[in-house]
């Protein structure tokens, strides 16, 4: 037997060679660690998108939500509401359905603000919008022609407005290292089933327009004031 | 495969040769064992070669259709940062139908959540398209493709994807060049829409453009940067090219999109101002060296110019006439070039009266006096050649005729002594009205002169002559003074004493005649008287001597007559006078004694007459009645 054993390892050895030549080729399929290149091929880290570049984006949501609403809401008053209305709705801000967020004013108030606090609350705004803004599409449609600009517009805040949420989620993952899921939308339209009169209707849509213009505002101050507060802790305050 | 054999056949002899040693027990049995095993080693062997063999072979021949190649993933772009599509290559197939899939996990789900794309089919081939639903920007994407076929599957290099950083938009849309011109400068204005899908109108994408531009046959363009404006101005234009432009957009953070469609523009040619500018520089250029030229021209042909243009004013000329010789003061030479005689005429007969007494005996004119003509030449005539200084020959002056300048007046009265006529008288005519005396001379001679009365308003132009001659004599001085003169001139007593008797005579009545003729200058004498000249003292004064006539007296119808007629002329010496009324016959007496008479004495009556001169002197003239023509008349009226 001690003849054969130097054969018998060599014959092994030769066999193994063999299939690691014919099994070079599908040597790939079973996977090795992924370097993180991007295109032009240089090596990148492969975390996500930095901290600073979402809450920027999520900030340059926010302003482009409120200057559209701005816009939506200046158009809508010139082309609907009489002039003698258009005060009204501004002193009765009350209508508004989010009016149970406190809002931050003094500096003191400020400071105390977690983080925390400051995401869940443009998250609540964000959420408890995109329903009212859904509705106030269709009933947008019942004026003719002359609202497709405020209609389009309004078909754009929405979109924009699903885009923060998720911007929102994230920022409170990577920021607050909390886990959230996307929260299922429930239809709340119970609220506007109701087919009001036509001037009610105006008053109502105006009413919607004025109430999101000023929470589209709020997001954004929150948000500028998240980032101002990653960036310099100590000079940030709202104005 | 030789090896494996070696090896299998190695192996299955010594297990062999073992196994049979252990289970023969007989030598004869041995021997056949070994036999045996031997042989079937030898068969194990071919058998397990040729297995190996084809399990080798049939996975060499399943290695040509192998799994698919790895596939590439190109790019993944999104037009509006809303939604995005990736691309990817694909590898080799490996002789199989392979399918390829995209399989994507998003960051920050579970590590294990991967999805598949969503849509092959929008974006093109290999391609896989993410809507709005499936894009989100706040996350980055892991992207891979996996290949797969029959054998196997590949998956490409995973691909990390933030969609906010892989936008290309769409190329820029209705591009259109315009032409326009400012300053009169042409320029290019070109303006372009962003890509439709782009919403810049929100701001939810900025864009930034590019121009470029370039001549239909230029090589290379030309590249301006446009910023967020959407419409460019281009300047640099070279007329006359047609010229082709396009747009590109990019984002903020991305890739700059395509070149837009071209739009071509033609810059027609166009005249520059500054070739305007240009025209009126060699103008002005052309006009100054024309200007130089001609000056030079006209610099160097200057003087024929002048002549040309202004011709020279010919100065005043005579034909005949000789500045030089005028400068030379040669005025005899002057005056003969002209041919000219007896030129210039003297202005003023007082001057000649005052300065000189000239007679001309020139042959020319003769004067013949029917009485006392002889007398009258002889008393008349001088050496009238001698040419005085300043003229020219006896001028045909009456009263040269009569004046005497020269010294000869001794002649004069010779020769009129010798005349037996004594015809010659002078009768001197006063015109003095108030006196009417009868100015007789006595001659000593036989002549005898009777003066005419004072009724007789005739004036001889001689005798005026010598009155005036006397005239001035007596104005310059006293006859007186001259009486010692006059003593030695006459070489006939007679004559000399006429001219005594005449002066003392003349003398008695010289206050008289003075007085008459200063106060009455220019009345004419009413008697007639006659002097003779004797001579020209040292101080220009005329001597006169009184001259009788000693014929008989002036008929008184005489008297009144101013003319007389020329009868004929004698030998070319002689003037045959007629006289008008009464006798005649008288005149033609006096050829005879004319051929004697010296030429200088010859009067020239009719020079006298034509040229005595119009002085405070009688005017009338008178004929005598004793037939001696009375030129004063004549001249006075000439």
């Amino acid at each position: 037997m001690s003849e054969a054993y130097p054969g018998l390892v060599l014959l092994l050895v030769l066999q193994v060679c063999a299939w690691v030549l014919l099994l070079w080729r599908f040597w790939g399929v079973l996977g090795y660690p992924l370097d993180c290149k991007d295109e032009q091929g240089n090596v990148i880290s492969c975390i996500s998108i930095s901290l600073e570049k979402l809450l920027d984006r999520v900030i340059q949501h926010a302003e482009l939500i409120y200057h559209v609403s701005e816009e939506s809401c200046t158009l809508f008053e010139e082309m609907f509401v009489p002039v003698s209305m258009r005060t009204q709705q501004n002193r009765a801000s009350n209508t508004c359905i989010t009016k149970a967020f406190p809002i931050p004013g003094s500096k003191s108030e400020i400071q105390k603000i977690s983080d925390k606090w400051l995401l869940h609350s443009v998250l609540m705004l964000v959420q408890s919008w995109i329903e009212p803004l859904v509705y106030l599409q269709k009933t947008l449609d019942r004026y003719d022609d002359a609202a497709d600009t405020i209609l389009n517009k309004t078909k754009w805040v929405t979109n924009k407005l699903s885009s923060l949420e998720q911007g929102i989620v994230e920022l409170i993952r990577k920021m607050l290292d909390e886990g959230l899921l996307a929260v299922e939308h429930q239809q709340t339209l119970t609220r506007f089933n109701v087919q009001p009169e036509v001037v009610e209707s105006i008053l109502r849509d105006y009413a919607v327009l004025t109430c999101f213009k000023k929470d589209a505002h709020k997001m954004e101050v929150f948000l500028k004031l998240l980032k101002c507060r990653h960036t310099d802790k100590m000079s940030c305050y709202i104005s | 495969m030789s090896f494996l054999f070696i090896g299998c056949r190695w192996f299955t002899k010594d297990s062999l040769v073992s196994f049979s040693e252990a289970f023969s027990s007989k030598p004869s049995v041995l021997e056949k064992s070994l036999k045996r095993a031997e042989r079937m080693k030898e068969a194990c062997g071919a058998k397990c070669v040729l297995f190996l063999l084809f399990v080798q072979t049939w996975l060499v021949e399943n290695a040509g259709h192998t799994s698919p190649g790895k596939p590439v993933l190109l790019r993944c772009r999104s037009p509006e940062k809303e939604t995005f599509a990736c691309w990817w290559q694909p590898g080799s197939d490996g002789g199989l139908s392979t399918n390829y899939s995209l399989y994507y996990t998003m960051e920050g789900s579970r590590e294990d959540a991967v999805h598949e794309c969503p849509d092959y089919k929008t974006a093109g081939l290999n391609s896989c398209y993410f809507n709005k639903t499936y894009t989100s920007l706040w996350i980055t994407y892991t992207i891979s493709v996996v290949a797969q076929n029959a054998l196997g599957n590949k998956s490409s290099d995973p691909m990390f994807v933030d969609v906010a950083y892989i936008v290309q938009p769409h190329k820029p849309e209705n591009i259109s060049a315009e032409l326009r011109t400012q300053d009169q400068k042409p320029y290019l204005m070109v303006k372009w829409d962003p890509p439709h899908k782009a919403d810049t109108k929100s701001g939810w994408i900025t864009l930034q453009y590019e121009i470029r531009l370039k001549p239909e046959k230029g090589a290379e363009w030309e590249s301006h940067y446009a910023g967020q404006q959407k419409q460019f101005n281009v300047f640099s234009l070279h007329p006359g090219e047609v010229y082709l432009v396009q747009v590109r957009c990019k984002p903020d953070h991305g890739f700059w999109s395509e070149w837009s469609s071209t739009a071509y523009i033609e810059i027609p040619d166009y005249f520059r101002p500054r070739d305007t500018s240009v025209w009126i520089l060699i103008a002005v250029l052309l006009s100054v060296c024309i200007f130089l030229i001609l000056a030079w021209t006209v610099a160097i042909k200057w003087n024929r110019i002048k002549s040309y243009l202004l011709p020279p004013v010919p100065g005043p000329k005579i034909i005949g006439f000789d500045t030089q010789l005028l400068k030379s003061g040669k005025s005899e030479d002057l005056l003969n070039a002209l041919g000219c005689q007896g030129f210039p005429p003297t202005s003023d007969c007082e001057d000649l009266m005052v300065e000189f007494l000239e007679v001309d005996d020139s042959d020319e004119q003769k004067l013949v006096m029917n009485e006392g003509e002889d007398d009258l030449e002889g008393r008349v005539k001088s050496s009238g050649n001698d040419v005085d200084k300043d003229s020219g020959r006896g001028s045909c002056d009456s009263h040269t005729l009569l004046l005497e300048v020269s010294n000869s007046s001794t002649k004069t009265y010779a020769q009129v002594g010798g005349n037996s006529n004594n015809k010659g008288s002078v009768k001197l005519s006063r015109k003095s009205s108030t006196n009417g005396k009868l100015l007789s001379f006595e001659t000593a001679g036989e002549k005898t002169n009777t003066w005419p009365t004072a009724n007789s308003p005739f004036l001889l132009a001689r005798q005026s002559s010598c009155y005036n001659i006397s005239k001035i004599h007596r104005e310059a001085s006293s006859l007186g003074n001259k009486a010692d003169m006059h003593g030695n001139t006459s070489s006939t007593q007679s004559k000399s004493k006429e001219c005594r008797e005449l002066h003392s005579t003349v003398s008695g009545d010289q206050e008289t005649w003075f007085a008459d003729e200063k106060h009455a200058p220019l009345l004419p004498f009413k008697s007639v008287e006659y002097v003779e000249v004797q001579k020209l003292n040292q101080q220009s004064m005329l001597i006169l001597k009184p001259k009788t006539e000693g014929h008989k007296s002036v008929p008184p119808e005489f008297i009144g007559q101013e003319y007389t007629k020329v009868s004929g002329v004698v030998s070319d010496r002689v003037l045959l006078l007629l006289r008008d009324t009464g006798a005649q016959g008288s005149s033609n007496t006096q050829e005879g004694e004319n051929q004697a008479v010296h030429p200088s004495l010859q009067c020239q009556v009719g020079k006298m007459v034509g040229t005595f001169p119009a002085s405070p002197a009688p005017e009338g003239m008178q004929l005598a009645a004793s037939g001696y023509v009375d030129t004063a008349a004549l001249l006075q009226s000439f």
